[in-house]
């Protein structure tokens, strides 16, 4: 991961796709990431996998997709890593996901937290970090101008 | 659930927070161990803010499990191997207090 001349690369862990930002608000930020250079991973369960693949059914604005399990597994031993894991969260399952990959990454990691109960999940966050926080479930702008304030963009430039 | 669904498991507590999967684990076994997330057991990988708690009881070991859409459920599944490895990473740590035999 010291490689400064290496492609950064970034996860993008989904949560539950309850709410629909979820979807809309990953696409973006792929988009953004892969406008700069940056490879990037999307995880999530089926579904969600699902929905963004309807989304973006020629892969615009995403790159590769994995199974949640699958990518926590190549985590946790050793056979991955990413520059930045941006985890989606708006319950304590989606917490629950973040503690585990702040604690399997050497990257830098960014819980993205929206949804009705966005500020009380941030200040249960158990690790150090800068999250992006919206209480956002339709509308994708508030989380989108958290996402722009907090994100690490300098951090992944090459 | 993926391969959990193949294991004969009972579920002691659905739909929780992973600090009420510790706090459970903590008050009724005395036989309990950290593990770091991601820890795998029976190929199923542990969810959850460390330290993650795994009881032995029995024959039998009680774990969280964690589905991104239905919170954590505290899983009591038979051991199969896996006590060993849990009791060959050491000392347990601090689970139900025991009275000790004289």
């Amino acid at each position: 991961m010291g490689d400064q001349n290496r492609t950064a690369t970034a996860l993008i862990v989904l949560g539950c796709p309850q709410l629909p930002v979820q979807t809309s608000i990953a696409l973006w930020l792929s988009h953004e990431l892969r406008l700069r250079g940056v490879e990037v991973t999307i995880c999530g369960t089926p579904s969600a996998r699902k929905l963004v693949a309807v989304a973006d059914p020629d892969s615009h604005y995403r790159g590769a997709m994995e199974d949640l399990d699958a990518c926590i597994g190549r985590l946790a031993d050793g056979e991955a890593d990413y520059d930045c894991s941006v985890i989606f969260v708006h319950n304590d399952g989606g917490l629950s996901y973040a503690a585990t990959i702040a604690s399997i990454t050497d990257g830098l990691v960014v819980p993205v937290i929206y949804g009705e109960n966005a500020a009380a999940l941030a200040d249960s966050l158990p690790f150090d970090c800068r999250p992006a926080v919206a209480p956002a479930t339709h509308n994708p702008g508030p989380l989108k101008r958290a996402i722009r304030e907090v994100f690490p963009w300098d951090a992944l430039n090459r | 659930m993926g391969c959990i669904e193949s294991m004969n498991y009972t579920v002691l507590l659905k739909q929780i927070s992973f600090a009420e999967a510790r706090t459970y684990v903590k008050v009724h076994f005395s036989e309990v161990y950290e593990v770091e997330p991601g820890y795998k057991l029976h190929d199923a990988r542990l969810i959850g803010v460390p330290p993650l708690l795994v009881a032995v009881d029995g024959d039998d070991v009680i774990f969280p499990f964690t589905k991104p859409c239905h919170g954590t459920f505290l899983l009591r599944a038979p051991g199969n191997g896996e006590i060993e490895r849990l009791r060959a990473r050491g000392s347990p740590a601090t689970g139900k207090k025991t009275r000790r035999k004289s």
